[in-house]
């Protein structure tokens, strides 16, 4: 008996992490609410490879829409504004600011898509221990994935509202590719709207950037047979290349947390085709050339991924 | 059938044949088919065209199954359509020559340079900034993609 006892003990002390069930997944979804429907300001860090930025973030819920003001406190003072749906960043350099229309994103701390079914498909979720961050008590849960197709997500859940408080992607080695973490972060319970408006500098020169990046639906010409399972296509966007009369194409597919993007675009001539692989930060990439065209897959996501998926493209 | 296919396009076609030529096109697959190729002519001549794999081919086709004019056109009632036809003779020969050009200049050629072996050096920047600001869940998403930007 003794021996018994001796055996489960040396069993909890191996095992640091509880796997949740089938009901200790509505900690994601409780996250992905809080992400949508609190009011707060912070100051955050973000880590991508050797690259470490402060970020500011304020964010409301005005009626039943969110708004969202993001602005890098490191190097230029670039911003962002998203209502809705509609997202805005405004490059600031020396003389002229840039405003840019992007697609809506999943920025820290709102990552949990509101479709959780894929993570729940992919990811063993289990719970850790509390721990703080930013001066408030979070849990800390892990995502695993049950193949060698995807990278881990460790996050720290803020105990009273379930906002993700800090973030670590860790690669198949257990080493920290990125990171993002709250340092302050206030919450209020309603919030006015005087701070959604960039700040305007009339002594500089406002471009609209409207034109590089086109969005054309259009029936694709190619085929990937082998997209890493879990991942489904969530954005696709055609571009005409500048100065020849031919388009690139950029395909985005995301099992939730994780993100590849596949190029294909037509070679020039003179143009020198890239083969073969390369990783950096984060990030891998997979180059193929074939019947003319540069097929390129980039993803924080391993090797195998956007290796097996380049090589199934045909057409 | 033809000319007055022309005629169509050029919007110099009598009101009386509209309703008969429309009709035609929806039955016939052929003429469907050349409607097709007049529209994708026109659009590369105004460089709206967005591109295809096989254009070139499909071009080389159609020339393929023209056949061969030894004699001039056999006198129409109309001498505006006899007009048009010439008219179209030379503009499909100016076109198709100005399609198979800008193919040969533009498009993906089976003969292109050795691949060469992808380093972080040589890695297209504008292919990464794209990742990033359609991916990116930290600050990278704050990358210049613009071109405005330098």
């Amino acid at each position: 008996m003794k021996c018994l006892g001796l055996l489960l003990f040396l069993l909890c002390l191996a095992t640091p992490f509880a796997y949740a069930d089938q009901a200790g997944w509505s900690v994601i979804e409780d996250a992905y609410k809080a992400s949508q429907n609190k009011n707060y300001k912070g100051i955050y860090i973000s880590q991508h490879g050797q690259e470490l930025k402060s970020v500011e973030i304020t964010h409301a819920l005005h009626g039943n829409e969110q708004f969202t003001r993001i602005n890098l406190l490191d190097g230029n003072a670039d911003e962002i504004f998203s209502q809705g749906d509609t997202v805005v960043i405004y490059h600031k350099r020396d003389n002229t600011i840039v405003v840019q229309k992007r697609e809506q994103q999943h920025l820290f701390p709102a990552i949990f898509p509101k479709d959780i079914n894929s993570i729940k498909k992919y990811y063993l979720l289990s719970f850790g221990k509390p721990d703080r961050v930013a001066g408030r008590i979070t849990q800390n849960i892990v995502l695993t994935p049950k193949d060698d197709l995807r990278y881990s997500y460790h996050f720290w859940l803020d105990q009273q509202t379930s906002l993700p408080m800090k973030m670590i992607v860790q690669n198949l080695k257990k080493e920290v590719l990125e990171q993002s973490a709250f340092n302050k972060i206030q919450f209020v319970s309603s919030m006015g709207l005087d701070w959604f408006k960039p700040a305007v500098d009339l002594s500089k020169e406002y471009l609209m950037d409207e034109g590089f990046s086109k969005e054309i639906n259009l029936n694709r010409f190619w085929r990937a047979s082998n997209i890493p399972p879990g991942f489904k296509e969530v954005n696709f966007i055609a571009s005409k290349m500048p100065g020849i009369n031919m388009m690139s194409y950029h395909t985005v597919y995301s099992d939730g947390l994780s993100y590849i993007s596949l190029f294909l675009q037509p070679v020039r001539k003179g143009q020198k085709p890239k083969t073969g692989d390369l990783n950096f930060d984060a990030t891998n990439v997979a180059a193929r050339y074939y019947n003319g065209y540069q097929i390129m897959a980039v993803g924080a996501v391993p090797l195998k991924a956007v290796r097996n998926l380049i090589d199934s493209v045909d057409f | 059938m033809k000319e007055k296919n022309s005629s169509l396009f050029d919007n110099e076609i009598k009101k009386e044949d509209i309703d008969t030529l429309i009709s035609a096109k929806i039955k016939n697959p052929g003429m469907r088919s050349q409607w097709f190729y007049y529209q994708t002519i026109r659009d590369v001549m105004r460089g709206d065209y967005i591109g295809s794999p096989g254009l070139s081919k499909k071009i080389m086709q159609a020339i393929d199954q023209e056949p061969t004019q030894i004699g001039r056109y056999s006198q129409t009632k109309e001498l505006a359509i006899e007009v048009n036809s010439y008219y179209w003779q030379f503009a499909l020969a100016f076109t198709v020559l100005f399609a198979i050009g800008l193919a040969a200049v533009n498009f993906p050629q089976g003969k292109t340079e050795a691949p060469v072996q992808l380093v972080y050096e040589d890695m297209p920047t504008e292919i990464i900034n794209a990742h990033y600001a359609n991916t990116s869940s930290t600050a990278n998403y704050f990358v210049q993609t613009s071109l405005l930007v330098k």
